[in-house]
């Protein structure tokens, strides 16, 4: 239905859902829950092998290396020009603007939130995601002729179920670099698995030798974020396991739940309580498999979903995302944000406009901002410090080589959707 | 004739309802956390309702409102009806100094106080491997050089600045979102110090990352036993970090009675000093006339603190 379930299936939407309408529904969902499993395996593998060094780069991240980053992060969004250079930055702007309404992070004065409390902490992903990518689709559904409900066949066998040949040899290296790039994106505090899947889209679009099928139901744009956004979940809880800071709100939540019960995650919780730590991988590995177990088989019956006449279909979905909106903060101004970006993702897409770009630097601008100020602060002003953090320094010219050569040298492919 | 007789009963049904309410509470109280769920403050509060639901014989409805410093949590609660059936949690700084960094619609006065609970513990650490090895050296260095602490805001950086106004020494803030992140910058020498509570601060004492110069409270952290306050050190700073619960103005006095009666009387159950001291907090139950004593005090002295600093809105 090309609608997201989560900030991070955005991405998987745009190649799943063109899978599904080429008849390959069931091989998206085979390849991304396998992907997920062989990333989810090597998150937690990860985890086990790698955490004391990885505890170390965590630490040696500070607000340059955050910001260098975030602008390296940003700088692919020269891979989701699709629609052209222009627009693409038009979407960057706007979804940098929207990152900067409610509290500034350095003074604390309030940015556009036109007095009312809800905007205090700015516009909540969770309405945005949902209304400009699935609430649009719905519209879009609305508006689209044809008095039979669609309905996309499913495979009537297993195998049908099952990535072909061709599909399974494409989708092996995007798994594995979705699995070791999410697994060192989530690592880092306040990253996480959303950032991760975009970032792995836009490594394999670049990577691709056939650019132009992304979009179109490339196989590797599903492969590759969900491997990414399972191996990410697992990168978030390495700062937890190994210096007891929570990197994101579930591991927050774990955090104070491990409190609670007497266990202070850190470094010396191998030492002390080793039955707790081994006792948390081996939970990872069981609720790994179960995942496999739980999706495969019943894709079948999920793809079985698809019959369901689209005009219940649509009124359900339209029903679960309101719930979803509802269950971040319980207010109703979310909820009417998500319609209001429904509109709005509405006309933008059937302007031509790629909404890739704006999710992303919605995302990343805070934390690019927020970064900047602090090393400037630190600095007291000085950007030549910058000359004294190699890892920062790195990660700049990537991102100026990648924002020149992306649109630069990039085919531009014609605008889809 | 239905007609009639169905309206009179729900006529005299409603005749009913000042009898009916004089039992409070008789439905489900709400009470709202200012921080997000599985914070210590979260646990904390949520240890207490438990034992304020067993004495009050009513539900209790712990919901999280994070955001905005605390100020979401102050502003949806000061909105509500003044009925007794919604209650706050919130930090003596964003009933005393918030207001006077943000616009808010409230301030120290648009509460009704009913009890103080417990407090954070604040300390003042640097990376293990940093050249500062003492307060003294941190004072010193702070004459010579540029030095610099994270925080995550008030009134974690007005302990610092309290410091530096009575040692003479500037200390420059640059804030993060979370105590963790000031922590872990302090600990990759990012920043030079850190002033956060003893949470965050305790997992990396305990491996080696950190030092912990001094406390900023009134008393010495049993984890570190060897570290001194700032009072002992001569400089008389204690960051005040009490939670307190509050009501709107505007309650009837006999259902506050009742709801600060039952809330201290949780307060000082040994079990929840050890829940507390599970998330590296104290007990601090006090009144609430006490509370907001300490509140008062908190806005007359964070006020000049931050003007000196250069962080009031003007």
């Amino acid at each position: 239905m090309r609608i997201p379930g989560e900030a991070s299936s955005i991405v998987t939407c745009f190649d799943g859902h063109a899978m599904a309408k080429n008849g390959r529904a069931g091989a998206a969902l085979g390849v991304a829950a396998i992907g997920s499993f062989i990333a989810g395996t090597f998150g937690i593998l990860g985890i086990m092998l790698l955490s004391p060094p990885l505890a170390e780069i965590v630490i040696a991240f500070g607000p340059w290396e955050y910001a260098a980053l975030m602008l390296a992060s940003v700088s692919l969004i020269a891979f989701f020009a699709a629609s052209g250079v222009a627009r693409a930055c038009l979407m960057a702007m706007i979804g940098l603007f929207l990152g900067l309404v409610g509290l500034d992070p350095i003074t604390g004065a309030s940015r556009f939130t036109f007095g009312m409390p809800a905007l205090l902490d700015g516009i909540n992903i969770a309405p945005l995601a949902l209304g400009l990518f699935g609430l649009s689709e719905l519209l879009f559904l609305a508006l689209s002729k044809g008095t039979t409900p669609e309905i996309m066949r499913p495979p009537s066998t297993l195998m049908g179920f099952m990535p072909n040949r061709e599909e399974a040899r494409r989708s092996i290296m995007p798994v594995a670099r979705g699995s070791v790039l999410g697994f060192l994106v989530g690592l880092q505090p306040g990253g996480g698995a959303d950032l991760a899947s975009f970032l792995s889209y836009a490594v394999e679009r670049r990577l691709s030798r056939r650019p132009e099928e992304f979009g179109k139901g490339a196989v590797e744009g599903v492969a590759g974020p969900e491997a990414a956004n399972n191996s990410g979940t697992a990168g978030a809880f390495i700062p937890l396991l190994t210096l007891g800071i929570p990197s994101n709100a579930v591991t927050a939540l774990l955090l104070g739940a491990l409190l609670v019960h007497g266990v202070q995650p850190g470094p010396m919780i191998l030492e002390r309580q080793p039955e707790l730590y081994w006792g948390v991988i081996a939970s990872m590995y069981v609720g790994n498999v179960l995942l496999l177990i739980l999706n495969l088989p019943f894709v079948g019956l999920f793809v079985r979903a698809l019959e369901v006449p689209r005009r219940f279909m649509a009124t359900l979905i339209l029903l679960i995302c309101m719930i979803g909106t509802w269950s971040v903060g319980m207010a109703y101004f979310d909820m009417l944000m998500a319609a209001v970006f429904g509109l709005v993702g509405f006309a933008l897409r059937r302007s031509g406009f790629d909404l890739g770009p704006l999710i992303l630097a919605y995302v990343l601008g805070p934390t690019f901002e927020r970064s900047l100020r602090q090393a400037l602060l630190i600095s007291d002003g000085d950007i030549t410090v910058l000359t004294q953090h190699p890892i920062a320094l790195g990660l700049v010219a990537a991102a100026i080589v990648t924002l020149l050569g992306g649109f630069f040298f990039q085919k531009r492919p014609v605008v889809q959707d | 004739m239905k007609k009639m007789i169905a309206a009179v009963c729900a006529g005299l049904a409603l005749l009913t309802a000042p009898a009916m309410a004089e039992k409070f509470p008789e439905k489900e109280l709400t009470f709202i956390v200012q921080f997000a769920a599985g914070g210590s403050t979260d646990i904390a509060i949520r240890a207490l309702m438990a034992e304020v639901e067993k004495d009050l014989g009513v539900p209790i409805q712990v919901i999280n409102r994070p955001g905005g410093q605390g100020t979401i949590a102050a502003q949806t609660v000061v909105a509500s009806k003044p009925d007794g059936y919604t209650l706050a949690s919130l930090g003596a700084t964003s009933v005393a100094v918030t207001p006077l960094l943000l616009k808010v619609p409230y301030t120290a006065e648009s509460f009704e106080y009913l009890a103080g609970y417990a407090s954070y513990r604040y300390g003042i650490t640097v990376a293990a491997n940093s050249p500062i090895k003492s307060l003294d050296d941190l004072i010193a260095a702070a004459k010579s050089r540029r030095v610099t602490f994270g925080a995550t805001g008030a009134p974690n950086n007005l302990g610092m600045f309290g410091l530096g106004r009575l040692s003479g020494a500037k200390f420059n803030f640059v804030p993060f979102p979370s105590g963790a992140e000031a922590v872990t910058a302090a600990m990759g020498g990012h920043v030079d110090a850190a002033l956060q509570s003893a949470t965050e601060i305790v997992p990396g004492l305990e491996s080696g990352r950190l030092r912990l110069l001094a406390v900023a409270d009134a008393a010495r952290w049993k984890e570190a036993p060897d570290v001194p306050t700032l009072r002992e050190r001569g400089f008389d700073v204690v960051v005040a970090a009490t939670i307190g619960i509050v009501t709107p103005k505007g309650v009837p006095e006999d259902r506050v009675r009742i709801l600060s009666t039952a809330i201290l009387k949780a307060a000082r159950l040994p079990s929840l000093h050890e829940t507390l001291a599970k998330v590296g907090m104290v007990p601090s139950p006090m009144e609430g006339q006490v509370y907001l004593k300490s509140v008062r005090e908190a806005v007359a002295t964070a006020g000049p603190a931050l003007r000196e600093a250069g962080l009031l809105k003007d």
